[in-house]
């Protein structure tokens, strides 16, 4: 879910964009200098927040900013690269400890944390955090809490049962258990996420916790005017103690939202003034990269940071001659993947993907059934396919993207390429408030999809299985959009499902992933990476793995 | 003249019903399904239903039109129970994907355009009226041809076109402007300047060379006329017959139109507004279609014919005061 | 809600423009700047015409992805000067896609003249059969059809164009935005059928006509239309860049023709974020907008003066 999410919110924002030619950047740091306690730093946003109740804050960017605000049980390390996809203790004394099989889940809560009004955070208020996810009120929050906690199905949340639920146990302030439905290995990963944060609720406000959600981290809300601007300021009874992660450098951060892109970039370029203690909340607009490149003194201000997110366009199995797979091969040779990315930005829109897994994620490994020279396609391959499969005079398939300028470029990019093998395109441009509802839904998506995923966590557990499990197939909110159905494939994921060894788990992921590539349901195309503007004062920045490549704003502070 | 005026208001608030009317139906007969379009990205078959249910969409169309209507004189709540959202007076429908009543969203970004408007009309009408009486006087002068070659040229000048040129020359090669952003003319009355000079410009552009034209013809026409012979056969000093019985007279038309533009503008400039990334009325319109947010858009759509048929009352009501025989005919 | 497009019709035109002259074209040669702008009009409609043999004669195409004439590392911008103008891509190329910017301009004019003259066609045609009806007829069908007019007058037209073609996801677009532009149009036209009608109904010669005996019928065919050719002439020249700067505007604000066709406001409204590094990618296509335009109410002026020499001033 949440990767159909930040996959919107990248498309609107005109792609994200990242930099290969100024080298692995991801080591982080835009300049020289330690940062300092103090100052003001500014972000300057393309998006606005969708949510900030972290019951229904389930996108990345909301995620990123979230991180500032409230603790979680557990989170993931303040660190650029590969390393930032490790979850470390967060509230909780380490990541969880499974037994039964990984079935009961339990966690000992640090002493000494504080919310902002100074009440020590009990086990009682995640609970509670983890409730209110049931209710129907607040629907848009992850869905892991209904599908995993025994009695999860029945219950209906703390404004309809004050009783609260049974299966989260909580013998004493400090501990915390949750039994669950079946195995999961990485429910330690799991409740990183935002809807396992405390909430009080002597302080629970319904719908309007989301513009005043209360302060467990370094942050609380001074001012929220929606679709305008944020500003945080300093929570006095966070503990920095007790935090491992969080730096709480700058006094305050004001988060400038609903900007125009080309605005921001341009604003950065410069640099001057107020904007040399500003960052840029997006990756820089294609348009950008040329001025960007072009002068050294803004090129290292430039930060770049990988992600998990693979695009990929679909292929609906489920319309001829698309159940084919010959056919399916024979796009994803005619596919010019180059191209598609050069739309996005060139290099610095991420690596050319070749296979289903990125390579940041556990599990993965090389792969590149369908070669081409610099990704730019097969187009003779494509055809000598096609003609095996008796399509030889060509055929015509419709594809769905969003009506942006990002998603309309994309498109007339595959149309092109695809026109080589003689495939014929049409394109039919959704609005971006449509688009997942249409292509989500089985009866109105057309043969091609461009889309990509998320997971909700660098592991494949959200990934493969929520988009290639034959039974997932619904009619409406459909996240498998090549309509993919094979059993075996399915009986694969069973099995690793039961698994309680993560380890063991990422490896056989990695295997089915090569598996099911052959069978071509979709064409994978870009690994993003998120190439970032910041001031020429702003020190500590580093894209996060977790937050699609934004910068992890917990890390940033203010040269002095 | 009360009666006049009543009238003339009558008429009007029938043709807003039409518009209404007309506009509503677009929206609710067309294939385009709202609630597709409200639900977003999280969309589930259960959350469907349940917008379906909340906008009301399972009602018949006259039951929903006639709600709309009720909606706009006394306000409204949508849905039920936990999920009711109220809709205040005027409410001119609520968006599901902001979580907003349209009426809201509208009056935050009327000071934007109005900005807009106001200003480039000023900037127009001083350039446009004046070159036009000067071209005139000096007919067939240097001064006119050039005036009236500068005047065609900015008629046909596309206002994105326009735009992209300014901000190109001023913002990014000469750097003598930021780039416009929504600021408050009270709390920043420089920026706030700064930010606006260039719609007003492209605007007025535009604008300009349509009055200039206008204005130079209808003076033209009203010199020629018996009584402005008659007035400088009298021996009035010339620009007493020019300022009483040519210039007059010919800015009656102008008046017209400058009502009907002034309105038509305070209902947002769209293309303007979305070029320079300006959060009026105009670029709310542009998102709304972008993002398909039906009630925006149908909000936007009776909110500016409202600025329009207002424009035109007032416009005529100007001209009953102004001649009495227009009201015994109107 | 507004295009910024001026709507109102010069006033020379209200004018009775009485004869019908076939000496119009000699008229119009004989002033150098219509004269000019007439050899303008006539380049861009056989360049939109000849649109496939000047690509064929350059190489290129409209929807060719030319990815060697832009460069990756720098996000897709156009190798070269001057936004990629070079002996093989004459006005550059597309950023991004490295598309022919020359190739697409022609094929964009096609769509531009053949949108705004059919347009102007069906709003002629409206426009002048309503307008005649209520002009001669008068009474009940005069107010109806005036009230209409002042209706449609009175509507935000540019945003009804948009939620109009935007509710109508799967029609034909060129057909809708001919459809749509002729129907918001007509009115202006018929405004002046009706005014003109009125007068010639009550006319001296109509009067003679009639008292001859002929029918209304033919009275209109004979008598009253071929004294409207005149001023319908000078209001559908001067409607054609209205509805060229229009589709262009429709077309910038997303709601155009379809991709991969090009047209001169999907080009420019693409241009937009790359005003900044890639300048000529604008100009190219904004330039041809404008020369069309003015082109079109040059010569529009010029028929005017040419069909009713009291308004050449």
């Amino acid at each position: 879910m949440k990767a159909r999410r930040s996959g919107l919110a990248a498309l609107v924002a005109l792609g994200l964009v990242a930099t290969a030619g100024c080298g692995r950047a991801d080591r982080g740091a835009g300049g020289q200098g330690q940062a300092a306690k103090g100052g003001t730093l500014h972000v300057l946003s393309t998006l606005d927040l969708e949510h900030l109740d972290p019951a229904r804050n389930y996108v990345t960017s909301s995620e990123d900013v979230g991180r500032l605000i409230y603790r979680t049980l557990t989170t993931y390390a303040a660190a650029p690269g590969k390393a930032g996809g490790r979850i470390v203790p967060d509230l909780a004394t380490d990541t969880g400890r499974p037994s039964d099989g990984a079935r009961t889940w339990t966690f000992t809560l640090k002493p000494g944390t504080k919310f902002e009004d100074g009440r020590p955070i009990t086990s009682d208020d995640i609970k509670y955090g983890v409730e209110r996810t049931f209710a129907a009120e607040l629907p848009e929050g992850p869905p892991y809490a209904r599908m995993w906690l025994a009695g999860g199905e029945k219950y209906k949340g703390p404004y309809k049962d004050r009783r609260g639920i049974a299966s989260i146990e909580t013998p004493d302030d400090r501990s915390i258990v949750f039994k669950l439905n079946h195995p999961v290995a990485d429910f330690g990963s799991a409740v990183s996420l935002p809807m396992f944060a405390p909430v009080p609720p002597d302080k629970d406000t319904g719908v309007r916790y989301d513009s005043r959600p209360c302060s467990s981290g370094p942050y609380k809300i001074g001012e929220f005017e929606p679709k305008k601007r944020l500003t945080l300021v300093r929570n006095t009874y966070w503990n920095p103690a007790t935090d491992s992660v969080r730096k709480g450098l700058p006094d305050k951060v004001v988060i400038d939202l609903n900007l125009d892109p080309a605005v921001v970039d341009q604003r950065l370029i410069a640099g001057t003034g107020p904007d040399a203690d500003a960052v840029a909340f997006e990756p820089i607009g294609p348009a950008s990269v040329g001025p960007v490149m072009a002068n050294p003194a803004v090129r290292r201000r430039l930060v770049t940071g990988g992600s998990i997110n693979t695009r990929y366009l679909a292929v609906n199995t489920a319309h001829k001659p698309l159940d084919d797979v010959r056919v399916r091969q024979a796009i994803a040779y005619a596919l010019d993947k180059d191209a598609l990315r050069t739309t996005r930005g060139g290099p610095v829109a991420g690596e050319l993907a070749t296979t289903l897994l990125p390579p940041a994620l556990p599990g993965a490994t090389p792969d590149d059934p369908f070669p081409s020279q610099d990704g730019k396609g097969d187009p003779a391959k494509a055809k000598a396919l096609l003609a095996e499969a008796g399509h030889g005079s060509g055929l015509t398939l419709t594809l769905d993207t969003p009506a942006t300028t990002a998603g309309k470029a994309q498109g007339e990019a595959v149309q092109a390429s695809l026109g080589r093998a003689g495939i014929t395109v049409k394109i039919n441009a959704i609005s971006t408030s449509a688009f997942y509802s249409t292509v989500g839904n089985t009866g109105q998506e057309h043969e091609l999809v461009i889309d990509g995923w998320t997971p909700d966590w660098p592991g494949a557990s959200t990934y493969l299985p929520t988009v290639f499990d034959g039974r997932q197939i619904t009619a409406e909110g459909n996240n498998n959009r090549a309509q993919y159905d094979a059993a075996k494939v399915d009986a694969r994921f069973d099995a690793i499902a039961k698994m309680n060894d993560p380890t063991a788990a990422a490896t056989a992921y990695g295997e089915l992933a090569k598996e099911i590539m052959q069978d071509t349901p979709v064409v994978p195309f870009l690994w993003d990476k998120a190439a970032i503007l910041i001031g020429s004062d702003v020190a500590g920045a580093y894209g996060h793995v977790a937050y699609v490549g934004r910068l992890d704003l917990v890390s940033l502070g203010l040269r002095k | 003249m009360i009666l006049y005026a009543l009238r003339r208001l009558a008429a009007a608030a029938a043709i807003l019903l039409v518009i209404c009317a007309a506009t509503f139906a677009i929206f609710y007969l067309m294939p385009a399904d709202p609630a597709q379009g409200a639900c977003g990205k999280a969309c589930s078959p259960e959350r469907i239903a349940q917008i379906r249910a909340t906008l009301g969409l399972n009602h018949s169309v006259v039951t929903q039109f006639r709600d709309y209507l009720v909606g706009i004189v006394a306000g409204r709540t949508y849905g039920t129970g936990a999920q009711v959202v109220s809709c205040p007076f005027p409410c001119l429908g609520f968006s599901f994907q902001t979580n907003e009543p349209v009426w809201r969203m509208l009056t935050d970004r009327l000071p934007v355009s109005v900005s807009i408007a106001v200003g480039a009309a000023v900037l127009w009408l001083a350039v446009g009226v004046t070159a036009g009486v000067v071209s005139a006087l000096c007919r067939g002068s240097l001064w006119d041809r050039a005036a009236m070659v500068a005047a065609l040229g900015g008629v046909s000048l596309p206002i994105y076109f326009t735009a992209l040129v300014l901000q190109y020359l001023l913002v990014v090669k000469a750097g003598l402007l930021p780039y416009p952003q929504a600021v408050s003319l009270t709390a920043d009355p420089v920026g706030w300047a700064e930010s606006m000079v260039m719609p007003w410009i492209a605007l007025a552009m535009l604008y300009a060379g349509v009055y200039a034209r206008i204005t130079r013809g209808e003076m033209l026409e009203s010199l020629g006329q018996n009584y402005v012979r008659t007035a400088r056969a009298k021996g009035l000093p010339e620009p007493t017959v020019l300022r009483r019985h040519a210039l007059r007279p010919a800015l009656m038309p102008i008046v017209t139109i400058f009502g009907m533009d002034l309105g038509a503008l305070l209902g947002g400039a769209l293309i303007t507004e979305s070029v320079f990334g300006l959060p009026g009325v105009g670029k709310l319109a542009a998102d709304a279609i972008n993002s398909a947010d039906q009630p925006v858009i149908l909000g936007v759509t009776l909110f500016a014919a409202g600025f329009v048929v207002l424009a035109n009352v007032s416009v005529d009501l100007v001209y009953a005061a102004l001649d009495p025989r227009v009201r015994a005919v109107g | 809600m507004t295009t910024a497009l001026p709507t109102s019709i010069p006033s020379g035109v209200r004018r009775r423009a009485g004869r019908r002259d076939a000496s119009l074209l000699r008229r119009l040669l004989g002033q150098p700047s219509s004269a000019l702008t007439l050899a303008v009009v006539c380049l861009l409609v056989v360049a939109a015409i000849a649109a496939p043999l000047i690509t064929w004669l350059a190489g290129t195409s409209p929807t060719t992805f030319h990815s060697d004439a832009v460069d990756p590392a720098l996000g897709g911008l156009p190798r070269g000067v001057a936004g990629g103008i070079s002996a093989r891509h004459w006005l550059g190329v597309e950023p991004g896609s490295g598309r022919d910017v020359l190739a697409r301009v022609v094929y964009g004019a096609r769509i531009s003249l053949l949108i705004s003259v059919l347009a102007t066609g069906l709003s002629v045609v409206l426009g002048t059969a309503l307008g005649l009806a209520a002009g001669f007829f008068g009474g009940w069908v005069d107010a109806v059809i005036g009230r209409l007019m002042d209706l449609l007058m009175s509507f935000p037209s540019l945003i009804f164009m948009i939620a109009l073609i935007s509710a109508a996801p799967g029609v034909d677009r060129q057909l809708l935005l001919v459809v749509v532009l002729g129907f918001f149009g007509w009115p202006y036209v018929g405004r002046l059928v009706r005014g003109q009608a009125m007068v010639l109904a009550r006319g001296e010669f109509v009067a003679a006509a009639r008292v001859l005996g002929a029918s209304r019928r033919a009275l209109l065919v004979r008598e009253v239309l071929p004294n409207l050719t005149g001023p319908v002439l000078v209001v559908a020249t001067m409607s054609i860049p209205n509805y060229i700067a229009t589709e262009a505007g429709l077309s910038f604000l997303g709601i155009g023709v379809r991709p991969p066709t090009p047209s001169w406001g999907q080009m420019i409204a693409s241009a937009v974020p790359w005003y900044a590094a890639d300048p000529m990618y604008f100009l190219i296509p904004g330039a041809f907008l404008f020369v069309t335009v003015l082109a079109f109410n040059v010569l529009g002026d010029a028929v005017r003066d040419a069909l009713d020499p009291r308004s050449r001033r």
